[in-house]
């Protein structure tokens, strides 16, 4: 059995799929190309795959990043080329590499996301007033509805690394850059701060990319890629 | 004015707004639920240079997209017409609500998938008639497309809507806002169709002149050259307006369906749609002769494809999508000649891709349970079984030949082999059908219930899940001269039949919304005078009425009863032999006489043979066994 690990973009229209139908697609598009893709055992048996992080439904990306388990070996180049043309039009390879199997799953590895937002009429003025205030906060307490047990609270500030607002330079103004906890160990999603920072999500159009996903090594964040051991 | 659509600077305009149209959607999708229902770029959409291409045809389902995806007959002329080059077909699903009000607010019109082009610039608008509770969407559809709702108001730039599908054998409700509807089989005729519009388009003529044309080939049937007389409130028959359509409109029937073009290359969609899989479809037509059944019918007669065709189809479909899951699909699978050995062998073509193969409608045998369980993994999840009728004796009325003692065994078995759950499907309200049928109901989900505990040796989680719905009588099937039963009587009997389930223990009971029923039956049996009610029905918001949560009857109450038409002559009709009926102009081949006979022969309880089994049965169509006719 071998591993791969894939950098990805998801862009375009495609930013208008949910996680659970992003790993269909990516499975068909595997089944499709012919590689080798490893069954999980058992009476339910499922392919392979593992993404690193649920995306927010709406944004786009250029940081995600999934496990492929394969039962043959396959070189990083040839699975690129096999694979790249399975793909509809919004997903692209990035960049593929072999990860050891017996590393932890990808999501538990996961530990932070950077997000960029930007709004069609510029970020309100009053951000960055608002953006220093929150920081300040040594808590940020919001209410964030379960499936199952109504609703519960949650502190969001030990989950916020960083908030800035950038200037982008092109046509586009300025954007947010948010730094936040992401994965298994709980974390902030970019519609709870932008709900913070006092913005109507179900009414007011914004652009949400996620540039870079990280692992947490020696506390510092490193791009998967940084890591590669093999 | 005639052409304008198709003037250089029209065109222009018409670009402009469609590239605003798709900027505006990027702006709406965000706010709108499951977005992916609206995107047109699914792998294997088909997207075309609008320049290379003279005919725009847009395929509408009328209902949403996670239903109208799973329809194979979409699919099957997605293809056919996009084999073509200088065709390009579209599709188009029902909005959602929440979409409809984003569309109305940024003053939207709905627009094909694909290329974000409004309805209205389409040269066709096709629509597929599975279910009459989705004939108000229908108008719904049409309205947001801004497209006139009534045939005779759309004028000469407006595009030909058109429908097609079972339902298309008794339109007349849908008679005054359709073109044309074509019956049969769609995929060859659909290109004779275009042929006559390429070159009526070139010519300039009026739309009259292309609908005079069409109607001269078979299955096509163009309501307005057809008039209904009535006496009081009874339909007397059919005028011809038109001398040169046929008085008898028949249908279109592929006989070699190996040599018919199929959609090896179907769309994959994004989101989980109802049926999320491949489909083979191994015969048309079925000759088993349930008399309730329409498809069985109107499908008629029996058309197989060649396991080497299909094997062939497996391995193209599967390389073109990825899929998970085949299905291996038919009104009654388990009639395809030598199924075994075929399900053996795609297994093994497949063993490496680890293939699912999926058999509905297998009709299950204790013998078949054996075979099957032999070559595949049987599965744990549910199993459903259709016996419809209580009793042996309402069995036979209806023509569902199996026996009481099949059905228990069959369902031990399956639990033999591993199954956990049973589901049993039944009809309720069947003609002849008295309390004691029902009480059979309950006796044999009992007897059932006992023969799994022994196969199981415990009762821990074995659970058997009834559900009923009330049965509709169907034009050109025996019944149709049948009476629904009345509302009241219908809550009655299931009332009835829930406290006889009661008893049993880890037995469930759901029924359908017999309301819905009750209008399924007054518009599959409805006469033209209902277009004015669907109209009404529709203004009042009936929209994706096969959904509960959007269906109202209210709505149609109403609307029948500002117009003075009872919903009850309609669904509660009960016909002589030789009542002129408001489809008799419509023909899928099966004949009255031969409809009528099962009709009798139902109400004494006598079966009919499948007439591939036994000889014969002379219902009217030609077919590839036909080696004695009864005397």
């Amino acid at each position: 059995m071998k591993r791969l690990r894939v950098r990805f973009a998801k862009e375009t229209e495609l930013k208008f799929i949910s996680h659970l139908d992003l790993l269909r697609t990516l499975v068909r598009a595997l089944r499709r190309s012919g590689v080798p893709v490893a069954y999980s055992q058992g009476f339910n048996r499922k392919p392979r795959v593992v993404i690193a992080a649920p995306l927010p439904l709406g944004a786009t990306s250029t940081g995600e990043y999934c496990d492929i388990f394969l039962e043959e070996a396959v070189s990083a180049l040839d699975f690129q080329a096999r694979v790249a043309q399975e793909l509809p039009r919004g997903l692209k390879l990035l960049k593929t590499f072999a990860v050891p199997l017996e590393e932890p799953p990808l999501p538990s590895l996961i530990a932070a996301a950077l997000y960029r937002c930007s709004m069609p009429g510029g970020l309100p003025l009053c951000w960055t007033k608002k953006i220093e205030k929150l920081l300040s906060c040594s808590e940020l307490i919001v209410l964030r509805h379960t499936r199952k047990r109504g609703s519960k609270k949650v502190d969001l500030r030990p989950f916020i690394f960083s908030l800035k607002i950038k200037e982008n330079g092109g046509n586009n103004g300025s954007f947010l850059e948010m730094l936040l906890a992401t994965g298994s160990m709980g974390g902030a999603k970019p519609s709870e701060i932008l709900s913070l920072l006092g913005k109507d999500n179900n009414n007011e159009l914004y652009n949400l990319h996620r540039s870079a996903l990280y692992f947490r090594r020696e506390g510092l964040f490193r791009e998967p890629e940084e890591l590669i051991t093999t | 004015m005639a052409k304008i659509l198709f003037t250089k600077e029209h065109q222009n305009s018409r670009k402009d707004f469609i590239l605003v149209l798709k900027d505006k959607l990027q702006n709406i999708l965000p706010f709108v639920t499951k977005p992916g229902r609206y995107l047109g770029n699914e792998w294997n959409a088909v997207h075309k240079s609008v320049s290379n291409v003279t005919v725009r045809f847009l395929l509408a389902y009328p209902d949403l997209y996670e239903v109208g995806m799973s329809h194979l007959g979409l699919k099957i002329l997605y293809d056919v017409l996009n084999r073509q080059e200088h065709i390009w077909a579209e599709r188009v699903f029902a909005p959602a609500p929440d979409m409809i009000e984003m569309l109305k607010r940024n003053n939207l019109p709905l627009f094909s998938l694909e290329s974000t082009t409004p309805m209205a610039d389409f040269s066709f608008v096709g629509f597929t008639l599975q279910y009459e509770l989705n004939y108000t969407t229908i108008l719904g559809m049409l309205q947001l497309g801004q497209v006139p709702l009534w045939q005779r108001e759309r004028g000469e730039k407006y595009p030909f809507i058109i429908a097609g599908g079972p339902n298309a054998f008794n339109p007349e409700p849908l008679a005054d806002f359709f073109d044309f509807f074509v019956l049969g089989d769609g995929e060859e005729v659909i290109l004779k169709i275009v042929d006559i519009y390429s070159s009526w388009k070139k010519q300039g003529k009026e739309k009259y002149l292309f609908l005079k044309e069409v109607a001269q080939l078979t299955g096509v049937y163009a309501p307005s050259f057809y008039k209904p007389c009535y006496r009081g409130v009874s339909f007397t028959g059919i005028e011809l307006l038109e001398p040169s359509a046929p008085a008898v409109v028949g249908k279109n029937i592929i006989w070699e369906l190996d040599g018919a073009s199929y959609p090896t290359k179907p769309l994959v969609p994004y989101l989980e749609v109802v049926h999320d899989r491949a489909v083979l479809e191994l015969f048309r037509g079925c000759t088993r002769g349930c008399r309730f059944c329409q498809a069985g019918m109107v499908y008629r007669p029996v058309r197989l494809r060649s396991p080497e065709k299909l094997k062939k189809m497996a391995r193209e479909i599967f390389s073109n999508t990825g899929y998970e899951d085949l299905s291996l699909l038919s009104l009654s699978s388990g009639d395809y000649p030598d199924l075994l050995n075929l399900v053996r062998e795609l297994k093994e073509d497949f063993a490496k891709e680890r293939l699912e193969l999926n058999l509905p409608s297998l009709r299950l045998s204790p013998e078949k349970i054996d075979a099957f369980a032999a070559i595949q993994d049987f599965g744990k999840g549910g199993l459903t079984f259709a016996p419809e009728a209580g009793t042996q004796r309402l069995r036979d009325v209806i023509n569902k030949n199996i026996t009481h003692e099949d059905i228990v065994l069959t369902a031990q078995k399956a639990v033999e082999k591993g199954r956990k759950s049973l589901k049993l499907y039944f009809m309720l309200g069947l003609p002849t059908e008295t309390d004691a049928d029902l009480q059979g109901i309950a006796t044999l989900v009992e007897d059932i219930l006992e023969a799994v505990y022994r196969a199981a040796g415990s009762r821990k989680g074995l659970r058997i899940s009834v559900s009923s719905s009330i049965f509709v009588p169907k034009p050109h099937t025996p019944f149709q001269w049948i009476a629904q039963i009345s509302r009241d009587e219908m809550w009655r009997r299931i009332q009835l039949l829930k406290s006889y389930l009661k008893k049993l223990k880890n037995v469930s009971y759901s029924y359908h919304d017999p309301e819905m029923s009750f209008w399924e039956a007054v518009l599959a049996r409805g006469d033209r005078r209902l277009g004015q009610a669907l109209y009404k029905a529709w203004q009042k918001g009936a929209y994706l009425e096969g959904w509960t949560d959007y269906f109202s009857p209210s709505y149609w109450q109403k609307a029948m009863a500002e117009l003075g038409l009872n919903p009850d002559n309609y669904a509660g009709y009960k016909g002589a032999k030789d009542d002129p009926l408001p489809w008799d102009h419509l023909s899928c081949g099966v004949s009255k006489q031969f409809l009528w006979r099962e009709y009798c022969l139902s109400l004494e309880g006598k079966i009919t043979e499948d007439c591939r089994d036994a000889f014969c049965q002379g219902c009217g169509l030609p077919c590839f066994s036909a080696p004695a006719t009864k005397e």
